[in-house]
C-alpha cells in the first residue's frame, strides 16, 4: 500500500505540497485530479524517491521511499505519462529487459507473450519492433511490465492521454483486474470520466493541499465535474 | 490471471544481474544499428589496409636491409691485399634491421636514421632519415595500426557511446529503470560491458593476425618473441581503449545534454590526441636543450685534441713513446717486440673510447630526460603515455635505435682491435710496404644484431606503462563518481 | 511586382546578417571559439619564430666556425711559405689542393628562409640547417644531419599551418553545424519560410557571418601575429590568405550542405567529424600509403655502397696500373708511382673519388627521378583532401616545401661542380695553393650572384597555382551541393 505522512516539499520559496496526508489500501484506486502546478506530479515523484521531502513520509508498503529508496522501488510498479521504450527492440525484447532488470529472472518467450496479451496488446504486434507502436501499444507494454514485476503498489502518470476511446476503455479493464489482485493503484490524471470509472476513491489537489477526498460510487461524473470546478474556484483559480 | 501469478511464483528460475541484462540487451540494440554495423565495418577494413601495407612495409625493408648488409659485407671481404689500417678506414656499414611489430607501429624509424659507419678514430651517427625524403604531406601520417588504434578506435568509441546515459534520460527510459529499482552503477556497467565486448570483436581477430604476421615474417628463432610483442602490443592498446570507454560513460552521465556530451568528449579528443603531443613536445624541446650537431663536433674535437690520432708532433705521442720504451726496457722503437705503430693507433682508440662513451650518453641522456617530460602528463592525456608504450613494444622507438647503435659501435671496437692486433704483430718497424693478407679480413665476425627481448623494451616503457594504467584507474574512477551521481529528471 | 521583390531579397541578406550577429554575439561557445583561434594563432606563429631563430643561430655558427677555421689556414699558408713552419704530412700542409679541398677548407652552404618562413616548420627540421660542401663526394656531405630528438620529428612542430589545416575547420564546423537543424529545431524554420524570402540567401547570410567572422578574425590575427614576427606583405602572404579564406570557405560550405540534408544538430555535429576525420586524418595517411606502396623511398644505402663498390674498384685499378708499370718498368719508379709515397697517395686518392663521383652522381639521378614520380603521385592524390592541398600550398608559400629544397640541392651540386674543378683540377696539376689561390675560393654567396642555372633557381612557389586553384573548385564543389540541397530546405 501507498502512504503519505505529512508529506511537504518546497522548491526555493514555492511550496509544492504542503502537509499531504494520503493512504491507498491493497485493492483501492485513488485518483489524483488537480489542475497544472497542484502538486500532482510532485507526489509522484516524491513516492519514487526522484526527489527528497522537505518534511514528511513516504512509505511505500511500510518501506520509506526517502531511506530505503532501492527497495521502495522495487515494491513499486511505474507507468509514466509517455511510455518509452527502446525501439530497436520488439514488444516481447523490450518486456524481458525491464522484466529481468527488476528482478533478475529471464523469462521464457511463452510467459512475455501471455503477459503482453493479458494487457491488450495484439499478439501478432508483440514480436514487431516497438519503434512502431501507437501509443496505446506503448502503454500496454508498460502495463505488462507491471504485471510481470508483481508489485503491491501502482503509480499512473495521465495513464490516458492521448489515447482514443477504445484503449482508454482496454486500459481501465486491466487497472480494475490489478486492483482485484489486490494491488494498490495511484492514478495522476485529468481524465474526470476515467477518474468516476476505475477510482475506489478520487481526490483533489489545489496548490500543494488535498482539499476535498470522495468516494467515487457517491458521484457521478457530471457531479464530479461540479465538485472540481467549486474546488478551483473556491481557490481563487479559474479553470 | 491468478494461474499466472502462481505459475510465476512456482518454478524456480536463473537470477541475472542487472549489469549482465543491461549488457545483453546493449548488445543486441548495438548489433542491430546499422550505424554501429557500418563503423564496425569501416574500422575492420581500415585494420586489414594498415596491416596489409604494414607487411609490405616491413618485408621491403627488411631485404632491401639484408641485401645491403650483405653486399657491404661482400666489398669488406674482397679488399685484397691492403694496409691494416686502411682497410679500418674503409670500415664496415651497419644497417639497422627494421623491428618486425614496426609493420603495426612505424614510430620513430622514418625519423631516425638507418645506417652507421663504423669507421677507425671516429663513432660516427645514425645517418639517413627516410622522412627526409618522403615530403611534406609523410608528416600528416601514414594508415599504420598504430594510427587506427590509437586515434581513430576512441572516436568511435565516443560515437558508440556519447549518448549512453544521457541519451537515456533524454528519452525517458532512464526514469523508468531508475524508478523500477535499477541502481544506475549496473546500468552504467552494462553499456560498459557491452561497448568493451565490440571492442573485443575488433580487437581479438586483430590480436590473431597481427601474432600470426609477426611469427611469419621474422626471422628464423625470433617468431617467438615477435608474438609476444604482437600481443603485449594489442594488450596495452585494450588498456588504452577500455579508459575511453570509461571517460565516454562519465561524460555522458556528466552532460546536460547528449549534443553537449558528443561536443565534450569531441574536444577531449582532439585535445588529447592532436593539441596535447605537438604542445608537449614543444614543452620538453624548450625545457631540455639538445646541441647542435655542430657543438657536439666541436666538443668531441676538443676531448679527441688530447690524443694523438696520426699526429705524431702530439705530446701525449711522445708520452707513450716513452711509456712503452719504459715498459719493454729498450732505447729505441725498433727494438720493441711488437709493432709501434699498431700499439699506437690500439692506444688511440681505446682512449677515444672512453671519450666517445661519456659524450654520446651525455647525449642519448639529454634525449630521454626529453621524452620522460613529454610523457608526464600520461594520466591525463593517454596518448602521451601509449604513444611511448606501444613504439617500445614495436621496437621501434629511440631507446631500441641506440640499442642498435651502441651494438655498432661494439663491432666497430672488433674491426678496429682485430687490424691493430695484426700491424702489432706482423708489421715490422718502418716497413711501409706491409699489407695485411686478403684472408684476415674475413676473421671480423659478421655484424649480426637479434632484437631485444620483449622484457628489455618493457623495462625501458615502465613509466608510460604505469600511466596508462593511471589513466584507466582515473577514467573509470571519474565514471564511477559520475554515475553515482546519475539523476533521472 | 519586380520592383518590390528585388528590395526584399536583398533586405533579406542584411536583415539575417545583423540578426545572426545579434544572436552569435550572446553565446559565450561563440566567443571561445574566436579566443581559442586567436590564441592558436599568435602561440604557433611565436613557435614557428622561436624555430627559425634557432635555424638562424645554427647558420651563423657555422659560417662563424669556416671563418676561424681559413683565418687558421692562411695563417698556415704565410708561415709555410716563410719556410717557417714545415706541414708534417700533405695532410696538413696547408698548400694540399687535394686536402683542403677535401677536409680543411669545407665552405657552408645554407638556404636562407623565404619572407614567410615564420608560417610554416615544414621540411626545414628534417633537412640540416647547412650543408658542407668539400671536394668529397655528395653521399659524404649531404646527409651529415642536425641533432634532433626523433621523436619531436614524428609528432610534428606547432606552427601557422598546423593551426590552419587542422584547427580552423574545427572552428568553421563548430559553429556552422546547427546552421539549419537549429532553426528547424527551434520551430523558427517554418516561420522564416512563410515570409516568402528566399531561405537560400537567409542562409548563406547566416553562413557569412558564423563562418566568415572565424575567417576574418583569423586573417587579422595572422597578419597581427606575422607582422609582429618581422614579416612583411608580399605575394606570398596574400597566398597564404587566399588559400585560407578559400579552405575556410569549403568547410563552411560543406556544413551548409550537410545541414541541407534536414537532419539533426545531433546527426549533423556525427556527419562533419566523421568529415573533418577522413578529409585531414585518413585520406592524407591513405595517400602517403599509397605514395610508400607504389613509389617507395629508395634506401640510401644503395648510395653508399656504390660510393664504396667504387673506391674498392679504383683502388684495385691503380694497384693494376702500378702493377703494369713495375712490370714494364722494373728498374725505374718514379716517386708518384710507388706505393705508400705522399704523392702516390694522392694520386690515389683523387683516381677514388673521381671514380666515386661518377657512380654516386647515377645512383643518386635515379634516386632524384624515384622521388620526383612519388611527389608527382602525391600532387595528383591531393585533390581528393583540402587538407593536403592546404597543408601543401602553405608549405611552398612558406618557403619550406619540397619543391624549394629540390631546387636548392640541385644548386648545391651545381656550385660542388665548382668546387671541385678548383681543387682538384689543382691537384692532378700538382700545382701547390697560393694566397691568390685562396682569395678566389669558390663562395656560394658568389655563386648565386653570378646566377645558377635556370633550372635551379626556383623559389618552389610554381605548385602554389594548382593547389589553390584545387581548393578553390574544391569550394566551388562543395557550394554547388549545398546551394542545391537548399532549395527546398524546409520542405525535408
Amino acid at each position: 500500500m501507498l502512504e503519505a505522512r505529512s508529506l511537504s516539499k518546497r522548491y526555493g520559496d514555492t511550496l509544492a505540497l504542503d502537509r499531504l496526508d494520503l493512504t491507498v489500501a491493497p485493492g483501492e484506486v485513488f485518483c489524483l485530479l488537480g489542475p497544472n502546478g497542484a502538486g500532482k506530479t510532485t507526489t509522484v515523484n516524491l513516492f519514487l524517491n526522484f526527489v527528497s521531502p522537505t518534511s514528511g513520509q513516504a512509505l511505500v508498503c511500510g518501506i520509506d521511499a526517502e531511506k530505503e529508496p532501492q527497495r521502495a522501488r522495487r515494491a513499486l510498479a511505474y507507468i509514466p505519462e509517455m511510455v518509452t521504450l527502446y525501439p530497436a527492440l520488439s514488444g516481447l525484447e523490450n518486456l524481458g529487459y525491464f522484466s529481468t532488470l527488476a528482478d533478475g529472472v529471464q523469462r521464457p518467450q511463452g510467459e512475455l507473450l501471455r503477459l503482453l496479451t493479458q494487457a491488450g496488446l495484439d499478439a501478432a504486434r508483440a514480436a514487431q519492433k516497438v519503434g512502431g507502436y501507437s501509443k496505446g501499444m506503448r502503454q500496454k507494454v508498460g502495463i505488462a511490465i507491471a504485471m510481470a514485476r508483481g508489485a503491491r503498489a501502482l503509480l499512473l502518470d495521465e495513464p490516458t492521454s492521448g489515447l482514443d476511446p477504445r484503449a482508454a476503455n482496454e486500459f481501465a479493464a486491466s487497472i480494475d483486474a490489478l486492483r482485484r489482485q489486490g494491488v494498490a493503484v495511484l492514478m495522476v490524471t485529468h481524465d474526470l470520466f476515467l477518474a468516476r470509472q476505475c477510482a475506489t476513491r478520487v481526490g483533489i489537489m489545489q496548490r500543494g493541499r488535498l482539499v476535498t477526498v470522495l468516494d467515487a460510487a457517491t458521484v457521478d461524473p457530471a457531479g464530479l465535474e461540479r465538485v472540481y470546478l467549486e474546488s478551483s474556484m473556491e481557490e481563487g483559480l479559474t479553470a | 490471471m491468478n494461474a499466472i501469478v502462481e505459475t510465476l511464483a512456482a518454478a524456480p528460475r536463473p537470477q541475472h544481474s542487472a549489469a549482465r541484462t543491461v549488457a545483453a540487451k546493449e548488445w543486441l540494440e548495438l548489433r542491430r544499428d546499422p550505424r554501429g554495423r557500418l563503423l564496425a565495418a569501416f574500422m575492420a577494413l581500415l585494420m586489414l589496409v594498415a596491416l596489409v601495407g604494414g607487411a609490405v612495409r616491413y618485408e621491403r625493408g627488411h631485404l632491401e636491409r639484408d641485401a645491403a648488409q650483405d653486399a657491404d659485407r661482400s666489398l669488406w671481404n674482397s679488399q685484397g691485399e691492403k694496409d691494416a689500417h686502411s682497410a679500418a678506414h674503409f670500415g664496415q656499414w651497419a644497417f639497422k634491421p627494421p623491428s618486425v611489430l614496426a609493420l603495426a607501429d612505424p614510430g620513430v624509424d622514418a625519423y631516425s636514421g638507418g645506417a652507421v659507419w663504423m669507421e677507425a678514430h671516429k663513432r660516427n651517427e645514425m645517418q639517413f632519415r627516410p622522412a627526409r625524403d618522403s615530403g611534406v604531406t609523410a608528416r600528416m601520417g601514414g594508415l599504420t595500426l598504430a594510427f587506427v588504434l590509437q586515434a581513430v578506435l576512441p572516436l568511435v568509441i565516443i560515437v558508440l557511446g556519447f549518448n549512453a546515459l544521457s541519451g537515456e534520460r533524454e528519452r525517458g527510459t532512464l526514469r523508468q529503470l531508475l524508478g523500477q529499482g535499477v541502481r544506475p552503477q549496473a546500468l552504467a556497467l552494462g553499456k560498459g560491458l557491452a561497448l568493451l565486448r565490440g571492442l573485443a570483436w575488433l580487437l581479438l581477430p586483430l590480436a590473431v593476425l597481427l601474432t600470426l604476421s609477426g611469427a611469419l615474417l621474422a626471422e628464423p628463432g625470433q617468431g617467438a618473441g615477435a608474438a609476444q610483442r604482437a600481443l603485449a602490443w594489442v594488450g596495452a592498446h585494450a588498456l588504452y581503449l577500455a579508459g575511453f570507454v570509461a571517460l565516454t560513460l562519465a561524460v555522458s552521465a556528466l552532460a546536460r545534454s547528449s549534443r553537449a556530451a558528443l561536443v565534450t568528449l569531441l574536444a577531449l579528443w582532439l585535445l588529447a590526441t592532436f593539441v596535447a603531443p605537438r604542445v608537449m613536445t614543444e614543452v620538453a624541446r624548450s625545457t631540455v636543450a639538445l646541441p647542435s650537431a655542430q657543438e657536439f663536433r666541436e666538443r668531441i674535437s676538443a676531448e679527441r685534441a688530447k690524443t694523438f690520432g696520426h699526429d705524431e708532433t702530439h705530446p701525449a705521442f711522445a708520452a707513450y713513446k716513452a711509456e712503452l720504451l719504459a715498459q719493454y726496457k729498450v732505447q729505441r722503437v725498433e727494438d720493441l717486440p711488437l709493432n709501434f705503430r699498431g700499439l699506437a693507433l690500439r692506444r688511440d682508440d681505446e682512449t677515444g673510447y672512453a671519450i666517445y662513451d661519456r659524450l654520446f650518453d651525455q647525449l642519448d641522456a639529454a634525449i630521454t630526460r626529453q621524452d620522460r617530460l613529454r610523457q608526464a602528463p600520461g594520466a591525463l592525456l593517454p596518448l602521451l603515455a601509449m604513444q611511448p608504450l606501444s613504439m617500445a613494444l614495436a621496437g621501434t622507438d629511440t631507446r631500441h635505435h641506440r640499442h642498435f647503435a651502441q651494438a655498432a659501435e661494439a663491432h666497430r671496437r672488433v674491426i678496429q682491435k682485430l687490424t691493430s692486433e695484426d700491424l702489432i704483430r706482423n708489421q715490422r718497424y718502418g716497413d711501409t710496404g706491409y699489407v695485411s693478407p686478403a684472408t684476415l679480413w674475413a676473421k671480423v665476425p659478421a655484424f649480426d644484431y637479434p632484437p631485444p627481448s620483449t622484457a628489455w623494451a618493457l623495462q625501458g616503457a615502465r613509466g608510460a606503462l604505469a600511466f596508462l594504467l593511471g589513466w584507466v584507474l582515473l577514467s573509470t574512477g571519474l565514471a564511477a563518481l559520475a554515475v553515482r551521481r546519475l539523476r533521472a529528471v | 511586382m519586380s520592383e518590390i521583390q528585388t528590395p526584399r531579397i536583398t533586405g533579406a541578406l542584411r536583415a539575417t546578417l545583423r540578426c545572426e550577429w545579434r544572436i552569435l554575439r550572446a553565446d559565450p561557445a561563440f566567443w571561445l571559439v574566436l579566443a581559442l583561434l586567436v590564441a592558436s594563432v599568435f602561440y604557433a606563429v611565436n613557435a614557428g619564430s622561436r624555430h627559425w631563430q634557432r635555424q638562424a643561430q645554427l647558420v651563423q655558427a657555422a659560417q662563424a666556425e669556416e671563418a676561424r677555421r681559413l683565418a687558421v689556414l692562411r695563417n698556415n699558408l704565410t708561415e709555410v711559405q716563410a719556410g717557417r713552419v714545415v706541414p708534417a704530412s700533405p695532410f696538413r700542409d696547408p698548400r694540399s689542393a687535394l686536402w683542403v679541398g677535401m677536409t680543411h677548407g669545407a665552405t657552408t652552404v645554407a638556404l636562407a628562409p623565404a619572407p614567410l618562413a615564420v608560417a610554416a616548420v615544414g621540411l626545414s627540421d628534417l633537412h640540416p640547417s647547412t650543408v658542407r660542401v668539400s671536394a668529397r663526394t655528395k653521399d659524404e656531405f649531404l646527409f651529415a644531419d642536425e641533432i634532433r630528438n626523433p621523436l619531436h620529428l614524428l609528432a610534428g612542430a606547432v606552427d601557422l599551418a598546423f593551426v590552419l589545416v587542422f584547427l580552423l575547420p574545427l572552428a568553421v564546423l563548430a559553429l556552422s553545424y546547427n546552421l539549419v537543424s537549429a532553426e528547424r529545431e527551434q520551430g523558427t524554420l517554418a516561420l522564416a519560410a512563410c515570409t516568402g524570402a528566399d531561405l537560400r540567401r537567409v542562409f548563406l547570410g547566416k553562413l557569412l557571418v558564423r563562418a566568415g567572422l572565424p575567417l576574418l578574425v583569423t586573417l587579422l590575427a595572422m597578419g597581427l601575429a606575422l607582422a609582429l614576427a618581422g614579416v612583411g606583405p608580399s605575394w606570398m602572404l596574400a597566398g597564404l590568405f587566399a588559400a585560407t579564406a578559400l579552405y575556410a570557405a569549403f568547410w563552411a560550405l560543406l556544413a551548409a550542405w550537410v545541414n541541407s540534408r534536414g537532419r539533426d544538430s545531433a546527426h549533423n555535429a556525427l556527419a562533419l567529424a566523421a568529415s573533418w576525420i577522413v578529409l585531414v586524418l585518413i585520406v592524407p595517411a591513405a595517400v602517403n600509403l599509397a605514395a610508400d606502396t607504389l613509389y617507395p623511398v629508395p634506401s640510401r644505402a644503395e648510395m653508399v655502397l656504390a660510393v664504396r663498390g667504387a673506391t674498392v674498384d679504383a683502388d684495385r685499378a691503380r694497384d693494376a696500373t702500378l702493377a703494369r708499370y713495375r712490370e714494364e718498368h722494373p728498374d725505374a719508379q718514379p716517386a708518384q708511382l710507388t706505393r705508400g709515397n705522399p704523392r702516390e697517395r694522392v694520386a690515389r686518392r683523387i683516381a677514388v673519388v673521381d671514380a666515386s663521383a661518377v657512380r654516386v652522381q647515377a645512383v643518386v639521378d635515379a634516386h632524384d627521378a624515384q622521388l620526383a614520380r612519388r611527389q608527382a603521385l602525391v600532387d595528383r592524390l591531393a585533390f581528393a583532401s583540402p587538407a593536403l592541398l592546404m597543408q601543401l600550398a602553405a608549405t611552398d608559400l612558406a618557403g619550406s616545401g619540397g619543391a624549394r629544397y629540390a631546387a636548392f640541392y640541385a644548386q648545391v651540386d651545381e656550385f660542388h661542380t665548382q668546387w671541385r674543378a678548383f681543387f682538384l683540377g689543382r691537384a692532378r696539376d700538382e700545382r701547390a695553393l697560393t694566397e691568390a689561390d685562396y682569395a678566389a675560393i669558390p663562395s656560394f654567396s658568389r655563386f648565386l650572384a653570378a646566377g645558377p642555372a635556370a633550372a635551379t633557381r626556383s623559389d618552389g612557389l610554381a605548385g602554389v597555382a594548382p593547389r589553390l586553384l584545387g581548393l578553390a573548385a574544391l569550394a566551388l564543389l562543395a557550394g554547388l551541393l549545398a546551394a542545391h540541397g537548399l532549395r527546398r530546405v524546409e520542405r525535408r
